[in-house]
């Protein structure tokens, strides 16, 4: 057994190396099509055919493609324009495919959506790395501002009665002052709390309560960073691919992120709750439940994310 | 002293004879004995004086009254009494206190003219103390009856004579400090005599501020001696509390401590050799188990070696015939020998040592690796994910505030493994770090140099953590975390400003500077550490 999965293992490249070509040169002989064409007229619109369009082009040995691609992953170093890198990639893969525009005219809308996405990205996890390395500054009155619009979105009863007062705890802060508890996701933590209370702000308030239960209650805010991290690493190492490709309406921007960040904090809210933990110490194992559940869910080609707002209020 | 003084008085002018100068008693013919001042003041009748008792003329010659014998039996008397009277003073100062004070007392004045009364009046005019009785008695005729008499209270003082000049009073006293032995004078001697333009004062006056002083000392005294009869009070009783029940105490509790070490040290003691008799049994079990199993082989292997010989003695027909039978025989014993080839090396070779170590609380620990229970603490924000980190992984994560914990077990060394548990530092969680506390041999406190503001909260919560009961014997490292950062503290200064030594008397601690950024120090605190737990012996 050992011995037959060693042999997958060291032969796996190796087949994929000489087969596909093969296969390929097979079905390109048959059907007439390019491998590209084939995904995008045979596969759904959404994250399966983007995802296989990527692994495509991914898996292409022709030095075009694979300047494509270096030049996709420098996305998040230089800023390169979604047009142009529209245009560029759209251009190479007709020329280089011999498709003809006017023999295949659905090809090229399909194909450049599917670029978009990808570049798109690209684009929302350099935003978002921006934004996390950017670290909460007390002498900035912006994140001030920003940090004093979210106690007042998510306790619009109670006054703030100091900048550093006990009360941030009342919001799952761990001190008085909150800025500290900001340095591992810096103002990416913070925006996405003061999406979630704003946008939602029903459903933060509604998390905000279950967060003051006596026995399984937790720290709101911190929470809130720890599931920033979260978002933040499922987007870092792409499994959040699925969710952004299946928004149909829109290109991955920051929205798509904070609500995505919203719909984790909401299903972790209730996930806790069903769990029922003897105490916040279970933190930690039931965060890793949560978020391998989660993945599993990504793993899924069709997957996509919907907070369900209003099943507490039945 | 009941020697009459007046014995050794000059009959003339009352005065105690001297040994020497103007008080030397001169014997005269007729027997009697005058002082020589006195024999100078009588006139000289043909070249002798007459006694002044009898009339008995003494010749003088020429060196006049000093060529008189001197009375030496009188002179030998005198010296005889001074001798007496100098230990008699001495006694006196120490029979005690209150003789001395009682003498200080006035003395009951008696009536004059029965000795049995005690004067209350005195007479101004007769110079008498009188009582009622005798005054109204004396004073019964007309003449007499006018004598100013007044109570014994306002009697007027009696004024001294001067020494010199007996016939006047002593009015004056001298403020010269070189006559301060004997400062009256009457105004003969002020304005004439021995004081001669020298400073004076009224004796009134100069007795008045004197007595006042003296008072005032005396108030003073009396003072010190009350502040010294009550510490003496207060010693008296702090003794009698020693004495009853304080210093017994102290000793019981000296004996129970040592009691409880002696007791928790032989539940430990059986602690450990429990531990060491579980241990050895299963080994010893397992290799009985062992031997056995081996002895079996070696029969049977031995039962077809026998087996063998005898067959290949036998003729061929029969050799051929067991042939099949010898083959299987040969392929268990050829199994045999391949599961002994397969067991373990260390299990043919059985090492027979038992390797022991004790950790720093006693606890004995069989085999060859060691496994201790850390606790990490600090506030929030202090780094103390990071530096787990930094120790498991060797790469710098900014964390996220820790909820709840992580926990990680290092291999420090090839024999000793650290699992160390990492709770979060919020004041929420602060609380629940006691359930972390159990079976844990040592706690590291991180402490963020960086941030000053914070230190007497981290201090506080280090108080508090060593007073826990649990922690009493754990070994406590303090990682003065962030010095990577500009205008951190050192460890020293963090020692001094949270004040460790005194914090941490009484237990092995340790402060170490680190950084979990580049990873500096977190080795040197580690092997601290390690140090602590297994005792010197065992290394």
């Amino acid at each position: 057994m050992i011995f037959w999965d060693s042999f997958v293992n060291y032969f796996q490249p190796l087949v994929l190396w000489y087969l596909r070509p093969l296969v390929k040169w097979f079905l390109r002989k048959t059907t007439k099509l390019c491998e590209l064409q084939r995904i995008c007229y045979g596969d759904p619109q959404g994250a399966e055919r983007t995802l296989n369009v990527e692994t495509s082009l991914r898996l292409s040995r022709r030095p075009e493609i694979k300047s494509l691609i270096k030049m996709l992953d420098s996305v998040h170093k230089d800023v390169i324009y979604r047009r142009d890198f529209v245009h560029y990639s759209v251009y190479t893969v007709l020329t280089l495919k011999k498709i003809h525009p006017k023999v295949h005219p659905q090809f090229a809308p399909s194909f450049s959506r599917c670029i978009e996405q990808l570049h798109g990205y690209e684009t929302l996890k350099r935003d978002v790395e921006t934004l996390r390395v950017e670290q909460y500054d007390a002498d900035n009155p912006e994140h001030e501002a920003k940090l004093i619009k979210l106690w007042e979105a998510i306790m619009p009863d109670t006054p703030l009665e100091a900048r550093v007062t006990k009360q941030w705890q009342d919001i799952g802060f761990q001190g008085d002052d909150p800025k500290t508890d900001f340095r591992g996701m810096g103002m990416l933590g913070l925006e996405n709390l003061l999406f979630f209370a704003t946008d939602y702000n029903k459903a933060a308030r509604q998390v905000l309560s279950h967060s003051h239960h006596p026995t399984y209650g937790y720290c709101f805010a911190i929470v809130g960073i720890n599931l920033t991290s979260m978002a933040y690493h499922m987007l870092n190492d792409g499994s959040a691919k699925t969710h952004i490709f299946n928004i149909s309406y829109s290109l991955p921007n920051m929205r798509l992120f904070h609500q995505l960040y919203c719909y984790l904090f909401y299903e972790f809210d209730r996930f806790w709750m069903e769990e029922k933990p003897r105490d916040i110490m279970e933190f930690n194992p039931i965060r890793d439940k949560f978020e391998k559940s989660i993945r599993h869910s990504l793993a899924k080609r069709d997957t996509l994310f919907k907070i369900n707002l209003y099943i507490d209020n039945i | 002293m009941s020697t009459k003084p007046n014995v050794l008085e000059c009959r003339v002018c009352e005065d105690v004879f001297g040994p020497s100068g103007e008080r030397v008693p001169r014997l005269l013919h007729c027997g009697h004995t005058v002082c020589h001042s006195c024999l100078l003041r009588l006139p000289l009748q043909h070249g002798s004086v007459l006694c002044p008792f009898d009339r008995q003329p003494t010749p003088t010659g020429d060196s006049g009254v000093w060529g008189l014998k001197k009375n030496f039996a009188l002179l030998e008397l005198l010296e005889r009494l001074q001798v007496e009277r100098l230990p008699s003073t001495s006694t006196a100062s120490a029979t005690g206190l209150s003789r001395i004070l009682d003498g200080a007392l006035p003395d009951r004045q008696m009536c004059d003219e029965d000795e049995s009364h005690e004067a209350v009046i005195y007479c101004v005019v007769c110079g008498s103390h009188l009582c009622e009785e005798c005054s109204e008695r004396t004073h019964a005729t007309r003449t007499l009856g006018r004598h100013r008499r007044v109570p014994l209270s306002e009697k007027p003082r009696e004024r001294a004579k001067c020494d010199f000049h007996p016939s006047h009073v002593a009015e004056f006293a001298c403020l010269e400090p070189a006559c301060q032995q004997n400062p009256l004078m009457c105004f003969v001697c002020k304005d004439y005599g021995r004081h001669k333009g020298h400073q004076h004062g009224l004796v009134e006056v100069e007795a008045e501020s004197l007595r006042q002083s003296v008072l005032g000392a005396v108030s003073n005294m009396r003072q010190f001696m009350d502040a010294l009869g009550e510490s003496v009070h207060k010693i008296e009783g702090s003794l009698q509390r020693m004495e009853g029940g304080t210093i017994e105490d102290a000793r019981n509790r000296v004996r129970a401590h040592f009691q409880q070490l002696r007791e928790s040290l032989e539940q430990q003691e059986n602690a450990a050799c429990t531990a060491l008799e579980a241990h050895t049994r299963e080994r010893l079990c397992a290799l009985k188990q062992l031997q056995e199993d081996l002895t079996v082989t070696m029969s049977h292997v031995a039962a077809v070696c026998v087996q063998c010989s005898q067959l290949c003695a036998q003729d061929d027909s029969r050799l051929l015939l067991a042939g099949q039978e010898l083959k299987e025989a040969l392929t268990a014993v050829e199994q045999q020998q391949q599961q002994f080839a397969d067991l373990p090396l260390e299990q043919r070779h059985p090492d027979s040592a038992v390797p022991v170590t004790f950790t720093k609380d006693n606890r004995v620990h069989m085999g060859p690796r060691m496994e201790m229970r850390v606790v990490t603490l600090g506030l929030d924000g202090a780094g103390k994910t990071s530096i787990l980190f930094k120790l498991k992984q060797d790469e710098f994560v900014t964390a996220t505030p820790t909820i709840g914990f992580n926990v990680e077990s290092l291999e420090l060394r090839s024999d000793l493994q650290l699992t160390v548990w990492d709770v979060g530092g919020q004041p929420k969680l602060r609380p629940l770090w006691k359930h972390y506390y159990l079976n844990t041999q040592a706690v590291v406190f991180v402490v963020d140099c960086a941030c000053r503001d914070r230190l007497p909260e981290a201090q506080s919560e280090l108080a508090r953590l060593l007073a826990e009961k649990e922690l009493k014997d754990a070994a406590l490292l303090i990682l003065a975390n962030k010095q990577d950062q500009e205008g951190s503290m050192s460890a020293e200064e963090l020692c001094q400003q949270m004040v460790l030594p005194k914090l941490c008397c009484g237990r092995s601690w340790h402060c170490q500077a680190c950084s979990a950024q580049t990873g500096a120090g977190l080795t040197e605190g580690l092997e601290w550490l390690s140090r602590q737990l297994t005792t010197e012996t065992s290394q």
